[in-house]
């Protein structure tokens, strides 16, 4: 049993090296793509590259050369994955099929890799796998993550060109590094510059955007608390002034006012906004919104201006003229203190509207509460305590509602969450007569401590309600503050239990543990933050906001063309000089102190021979400047000592011999 | 005869020194190869999904990669740059045999060159026969600060002068995205002696040549005596018992029976048919001559060498007839 296994090591140890590299590029590539596409694609994919690793093994080179793929097996195997594909996704294009395909195309390529083609092919498939992986996940991990797979293509890439593997892995890793560590300055400009285009050139696929969590402008029981799940970042915002009450941090979102007894949807647009007035500070901040392929932002009630390129829909809503698909930065000034009036009679007879047939049992509570004579006020401070008093539970898993969720929920299971308080609440509202809308967004935040950031996640998401108050104009309720008033005043974490937040399991009980975790997070985020803001949110509004600050100013495309060509040219110059000006290769102190002091020598007129050595050259300046003899002598005496004799000599003599080592002419 | 060239410069460092001033500089040539083109056309694609998608990191994989192009542009160009190669002649060969041009690389002043290739000039390259392999280029790895030797080799399958003719050197070291190409011409050359052929057994000397010369030159039969050490005596023949004994250097002094003399004329290979046949039979004959230390001399007109022995003889005799027909004015 022995010797079969020598011989495999053996053959291990002689399996070319740019194979293996190019297999671990593609290999790597691969990896973040398998949880997004069918569980068969990588499966197949990988005993490709496993066959390969194993036909480099037990065929030689020469012999793989000689093996031909019989075409009509490679057809079949083609027409395979392509029926494959067909049936899992129903289309071949479009962004997950295309990935697909591009995986297995990297596997047989790779399977068939016998000539220089198929080796750069193969490896040219990996690098756009790579680019693939950005479509789903633009993360700073994902970047340091791709950078090394590049590094390892590159290295594959010198392997194959070293004809005779003359440089070893280690010395080809450290070859592909410095490689892209002297493209980054020529990056960094070309980033910079490169006129950035707005919008799409063409009409992208249409699943480019799914898996964007985030709210919609529907809402039905369990919508928001799905998304309290996700720990994924909302948006962040920047206070340029002092930040307000945590629980006023309402970022007002969707608007729904209509409903058909299940799901709430937004109302017919109006043409009139309504007039809104404010009270009290100013609050100025800047939010980075997080792609979400909706057509609206999230702004803190009330801001008095909708940003460039959006607007304020009749209900206060920031609305956008097209979906928000990259992430984007806009400033807004808001005031916590407003007072919102009505532009049209319309909308409040809108917000009357009940289901038919729906929610009897609720409705006929509120409208019992409007025969009683009470007053606005006091029916909503009635359903309020109503809420608080009984025994109504905020939970993140209410029980199943199949028949009437709002009934039920009233006065069966009465456990719920935000949503359920805020769709009841607007139920009950309408039914005693009090036009009330139910308005979507987050609540709350988390501020990052190391960079000061507010940071919106999706389990920040929130519904409430507004209701009519007649004299009072549109009056924000948040009924679930009288379930669990620590979940706007403390934000979500603390209406919620821990396993709600990230920490790696076994660590719950430790305390210090848990606030170490949380720093460690809180960095990460930061960092993060950065990475979005300079690089992923480096868009043309950006670019142009940094060119300004360069005071490159105004600048159209094809100044900015201009300015790139200017800019590489330098840069690659300024490299090419660092690349070919030759250092001094002798590093060691000695000879650097000795050719300090041949340069002082030369400056005399003595200039020493390449082919004279160190006791040659003294005995020759001796003889044209023998006022200098004694110095000379000294300083060669110990340069050949510390260089030929070993440290016989110290360097710090040799320093201060040459130092003091100043002749004249 | 050794030429030295360097290409494209010499390091700052060394163009102060006179020495190195003169060395011919060769131009460096650099292009994009095919997979160069190939891989602009993927940055191209690349680039259209970036702004298409609007996605930040594939413009930064899109200008890594751009970038990275660029810097590899330099570094296959430094991998030629200032590299110095001295070429020299290859010693005579006997046709059939490898020809070996030595070649200096001199790179004490470079940083760490590989996949250097060097070719010979097409023109010249001979065409390979069935069942034979030679490489069509020497591929040099050399060390940062090395000095080394390498040979190419070039089969000789015809007798006359071998010329590599204009080397070219390139390379696509790291990437393989450029091709950097100079060319030295050195012109190199190899002797090839034809191809010994024929009857080994040495003809016989012709009577009137033998009989004049009898008992003045060496021959091989009876030992005579010792006499002193002259240029062009076989080693084979030196007394080292003398020389061990401080008597200087003697060489024994054998008298021939008379075939110690032969002058190779045509006359003598009417067995064979053609030039190159009968050339190859001499080319046998001289190599026999030399083997048994007779004196020999070649006479084909128009070339005529007298009687001589030694290895410049043998080699003068060998090169009249490798040239032998070829307007050739130095040998």
């Amino acid at each position: 049993m022995a010797l079969p296994l020598t011989r495999f090591k053996a053959r291990l140890r002689s399996l070319p090296p740019d194979l293996l590299w190019l297999t671990a590029g593609i290999c790597l590539a691969v990896i973040p793509h398998i949880k997004r596409v069918p569980v068969w694609i990588p499966v197949l994919f990988f005993s490709m590259a496993v066959a390969r690793v194993f036909l480099a093994i037990y065929v030689q080179r020469a012999q793989y050369q000689a093996v031909s793929f019989i075409s009509l097996a490679k057809l079949l195997v083609a027409i395979v994955i392509i029926i494959g594909i067909l049936a899992s996704y129903g289309t071949l294009i479009g962004r997950d099929a295309g990935v697909s395909l591009l995986i297995l195309l990297a596997g047989m390529k790779l399977l068939e890799t016998r000539q220089k083609r198929d080796y750069y092919i193969t490896c040219f498939i990996g690098l756009f796998l790579i680019l693939t992986n950005f479509f789903y996940s633009e993360t700073l991990f994902t970047a340091i993550y791709s950078l090394l797979a590049v590094s390892i293509f590159i290295s594959a890439l010198i392997a194959f060109n070293d004809k005779d593997n003359f440089l070893g892995s280690g010395e080809l890793l450290s070859a592909s590094g410095l490689m892209l560590l002297q493209s980054l300055p020529l990056l960094i400009v070309i980033f910079l510059l490169f006129p950035r285009v707005q919008g799409p050139l063409w009409g992208m696929p249409n699943d480019t955007h799914s898996g964007l969590s985030g709210l919609s402008d529907e809402m039905s029981p369990g919508t928001i608390s799905q998304l309290i799940l996700s720990d994924k970042i909302a948006f962040r915002v920047d206070f340029h002034d002092a930040m307000p009450a945590k629980s006023r941090l309402y970022w007002r979102g969707p608007v729904l006012w209509l409903t058909d007894g299940v799901k709430w949807v937004a109302g017919k647009p109006l043409p009139l906004q309504s007039p809104v007035s404010w009270s009290g500070t100013p609050v100025r901040y800047t939010v980075t919104l997080e792609p979400t392929d909706k057509r609206w932002l999230y702004g803190l009630e009330m801001p008095i201006q909708a940003p460039a390129g959006a607007f304020f829909s009749h209900d206060l809503q920031i609305k956008t003229t097209t979906p928000v698909r990259e992430r984007r930065r806009y400033s807004l000034t808001s005031y916590t203190n407003y007072r919102i009036d009505t532009a049209s009679h319309t909308e409040l007879i809108e917000a009357l509207q009940l289901p038919y047939g729906y929610h009897n049992k609720t409705i006929a509570l509120g409208s019992s509460w409007r025969e009683l004579g009470l007053s606005e006020a006091d029916i909503v401070n009635h359903a309020l305590r109503l809420f608080n008093e009984q025994a109504f539970y905020y939970t993140l898993a209410p029980p199943l509602l199949l028949k009437d969720s709002i009934d039920e929920f009233m006065f069966e299971t009465r456990q719920g969450f935000c949503e359920h308080y805020a769709a009841a609440f607007t139920i009950l509202m309408r039914a005693a007569g009090i036009p009330a809308r139910v308005v979507t967004g987050y609540q709350g935040g988390t501020i990052n401590p190391v960079d000061g950031y507010l940071v919106v996640r999706q389990r920040d998401a929130h519904a409430w309600t507004e209701v009519w108050l007649g004299n009072r104009g549109w009056i924000r309720v948040d009924p679930t503050a009288a379930v669990a008033p620590a979940r706007i005043s403390d934000g979500i974490e603390s209406a919620l239990p821990d396993s709600i937040i990230d920490i790696p399991l076994g660590l719950y009980n430790n305390a210090a543990i848990r606030e170490l975790w949380r720093q460690v997070f809180d960095t990460f985020t930061a960092i993060n933050n950065y990475w979005n803001q300079w690089v992923l949110g480096y868009n043309a509004r950006q670019q142009f906001n940094t060119l300004s600050r360069l005071g490159l100013g105004e600048l159209d495309w094809q100044g900015m063309i201009a300015w790139l060509i200017l800019a590489v040219t330098l840069v690659f110059l300024l490299v090419a000089f660092l690349l070919f000006t030759n250092r001094p290769k002798h590093i060691d102190a000695a000879r650097i102190l000795y050719d300090k002091y041949c340069a002082r020598m030369a400056r005399l007129g003595i200039k020493r021979y390449a082919s004279e050595g160190p006791e040659d050259f003294a005995k020759r300046a001796i003889q044209q400047r023998s006022d200098l003899a004694a110095k000379i002598r000294e300083i060669t005496r110990v340069y050949v000592a510390i260089r030929y004799g070993g440290q016989a000599e110290s360097i710090q003599h040799l320093t201060q011999q040459v130092r003091s080592f100043n002749p004249s002419k | 005869m050794s030429k030295t060239f360097v290409l494209e410069r010499l390091p700052h460092s060394v163009t102060h020194t006179t020495a190195r001033k003169h060395i011919p500089r060769q131009r460096i040539y650099i292009f994009a190869g095919r997979y160069g083109l190939i891989f602009c056309a993927m940055l191209i694609v690349m680039l259209l999904g970036a702004v298409n998608y609007n996605n930040s990191m594939s413009y930064m994989l899109t200008f890594l990669l751009c970038s990275l192009f660029m810097v590899c542009m330099l570094h296959t160009y430094r991998n030629l740059r200032g590299l110095m190669i001295n070429a020299a002649d290859s010693r005579p060969v006997f046709a059939g045999e490898t020809a070996y041009f030595p070649l200096l690389i001199d790179n004490r002043l470079g940083q760490t060159r590989i996949a250097i290739d060097i070719h010979v000039s097409p023109k010249h390259r001979p065409k390979k026969q069935t069942g034979q392999t030679y490489p069509d280029n020497l591929c040099i790895n050399v060390n940062a600060g090395d000095l080394i030797s390498k040979y190419l080799s070039m089969p000789a399958h015809k007798r006359g002068i071998l010329k590599p003719g204009r080397l070219r050197i390139t390379s696509t070291f790291p990437l393989g995205l450029f091709r950097v190409w100079s060319y030295v011409e050195a012109g190199q050359s190899c002797l090839v002696y034809p191809q010994p052929a024929g009857n080994s057994q040495l003809p016989l000397a012709s009577e009137h040549d033998a009989q004049e010369q009898a008992g003045v030159h060496d021959g091989t039969d009876d030992f005579t005596g010792f006499k002193p050490y002259r240029p062009g005596d076989s080693i084979r023949k030196i007394n080292w018992k003398a020389l061990a004994r401080e008597q200087g250097l003697l060489v024994k002094h054998f008298s021939g029976s008379g075939s110690d003399k032969l002058m190779l004329h045509w006359g003598q290979c009417q067995h064979m048919t053609g030039t190159e046949q009968r050339l190859s039979q001499m080319c046998l004959w001289i190599i026999e001559a030399d083997k048994q230390g007779i004196y020999y001399g070649l006479d084909i007109a128009p070339v005529t060498i007298d009687f001589g022995k030694g290895d410049s003889h043998k080699h003068q005799c060998l090169a009249a007839l490798a040239t032998y027909g070829f307007a050739i004015d130095k040998v």
